[in-house]
């Protein structure tokens, strides 16, 4: 795919971007942490730019032991590595059958794409993949407009195919809206799918307070979301090729930005996306 | 991380199925994948996966990983002098007649590149190599003082030390015996087959009939 039809798509100043994914899954045993060695290599491979960083999460563990702690629980804290920027905002996870790119600070799929080229090129040399079980592309938008408190307000910023059956004619009648959520599963090519989850929320959708920090994240509220994951799960194991990878990504895209654009209401454009002096 | 579906369950018996959730795999987050590998692991028990991945720790993988950070690290170095990388080495508190040695040339030809002539690119490949070797040692293993622990014999059954592994090639055993993955006597029986016979010693302590030990040659017929 050329450079010119890569950026073809506008990047809003008041984007509700929060956050973008590559997976790319190998056939092989299930997901295992690799070990120390993989990982040094890994972050070398990557730059200097790049440190190991830990997920942490705590468990709660039911242990048999003797004594008079023998029947409380006991909280166990895992690590699941990852390598990220210093300031938090793009990691890549590597497993040992799937690598992992992440970002809440986008900046245009040319600088997320050549991430994910630095980040497949490493899994290549290190792991030698035998070939690709799964790609998926994913995309979640929070989508604030000031003002819109109550999930029946939607009306009008988003197309009335994501909005809650006879929402106007209910509310009309005195019957108002709570919420919703939706799902919608699209074919989008030979073995590619296009699924979108949607529906008004509160908060946040991705954890300004997670593993990967967010930057400039919006005050939390009500927020319309957009979950959009374009994935290819061949029926074949083709080869792993880093061209090849991207071009897939590529093309995940195309369907993805085009329900988003179908979805989002011009209003919603001219009086939000393109509004700077919205962005915090 | 996305996507809560409304959390109300539905009046009456659950007789129908309710097109709530597609059953499709999801392109998963970070966070997602770690709890499922977290999920994994305690499937297959804590204790087994450990032992599982202690087993491959060295397989090929992490040996290609070793070598693939080996070679990084050895590109970054290249780009610096040969002198200031061999004033490093020196700075660890090698002896120059050791650093020759791991280069594989003689100590004048040391000296030479060190009063400013330059070194062949393959030895000064060499060098930067020896640089990444050490920093890896020190960064990723912990040692301390890395030329007095490279000079010390690996057993005490054989006067072999990571020097000698070195210059003999086997820079994968050192890190293996500085991150505990391997037993010295089983670095010496792959890369010194039969080293028992070679480096047996004449003698053997015993405990003489006053109580106290003391040595004595051996005998011809083992003891």
């Amino acid at each position: 795919m050329r450079r010119r039809e890569i950026e073809k798509y506008e990047i809003y100043v008041n984007a509700p971007l929060a956050y973008v994914t590559v997976e790319v899954r190998f056939p092989g045993a299930p997901d295992q942490t690799v070990g120390a060695a993989v990982q040094r290599a890994f972050r070398d491979v990557l730059g200097e730019d790049w440190v190991i960083d830990q997920i942490l999460q705590q468990q709660l563990a039911f242990g048999l032991n003797a004594g008079p702690s023998a029947l409380g629980p006991s909280i166990r804290q895992t690590g699941f590595p990852r390598f990220t920027v210093r300031d938090r905002t793009t990691a890549v996870g590597l497993t040992s059958n799937s690598v992992t790119i992440e970002t809440t600070d986008y900046r245009g799929w040319l600088t997320f794409r050549s991430v994910l080229e630095l980040a497949l090129r490493a899994a290549a040399e290190l792991l030698k993949p035998e070939g690709v079980a799964r790609v998926g592309v994913r995309f979640i938008d929070e989508i604030r407009v000031p003002g819109v408190e109550q999930a029946a307000a939607w009306s009008g910023w988003l197309d009335q195919s994501v909005l809650a059956p006879a929402g106007d004619d209910m509310n009309g009648a005195g019957f108002e809206t709570s919420t919703w959520t939706g799902a919608a599963q699209y074919s989008v090519g030979t073995d590619k799918t296009l699924v979108l989850r949607y529906g008004p929320q509160q908060g946040y959708a991705v954890d300004p307070n997670g593993a990967i920090k967010r930057p400039n994240p919006p005050p939390p509220g009500p927020m319309f979301l957009l979950d959009f994951d374009c994935f290819w799960e061949p029926r074949t194991i083709p080869l792993f090729s880093v061209e090849e990878l991207l071009e897939t990504c590529d093309t995940l895209r195309v369907p993805l930005h085009r329900l988003f654009d179908d979805i989002v209401t011009p209003k919603l454009v001219e009086n939000v996306f393109r509004m700077k002096a919205l962005k915090p | 991380m996305t996507g809560r579906l409304l959390d109300l369950p539905p009046t009456g018996a659950n007789v129908v199925a309710v097109p709530a959730s597609l059953d499709v795999t999801r392109t998963r987050t970070l966070e997602e994948l770690s709890t499922e590998a977290r999920d994994i692991a305690d499937e297959a028990g804590h204790m087994r996966s450990v032992e599982a991945l202690r087993a491959e720790d060295w397989g090929d993988l992490h040996h290609r990983a070793f070598k693939v950070q080996l070679n990084i690290q050895t590109v970054k170095n290249a780009k610096r002098a040969p002198v200031e990388l061999l004033g490093e080495l020196a700075d660890l508190g090698f002896e120059w007649r050791e650093i020759a040695r791991m280069l594989g040339v003689s100590v004048p030809a040391l000296r030479r590149w060190r009063q400013g002539e330059p070194p062949t690119g393959e030895h000064r490949r060499d060098i930067a190599q020896l640089v990444a070797f050490t920093r890896i040692l020190a960064e990723d293993h912990m040692v301390a003082d890395i030329a007095s622990w490279m000079e010390v014999p690996i057993s005490t059954d054989a006067p072999v030390t990571a020097i000698d592994l070195y210059v003999g090639g086997h820079a994968l055993s050192i890190l293996e015996l500085a991150s505990e993955h391997a037993a010295p006597d089983a670095i010496l029986d792959r890369v010194e087959p039969g080293w028992r016979e070679r480096f047996r010693s004449d003698f053997e302590v015993f405990v003489a009939s006053d109580g106290q030990t003391a040595t004595r040659l051996r005998t011809k017929g083992g003891q």
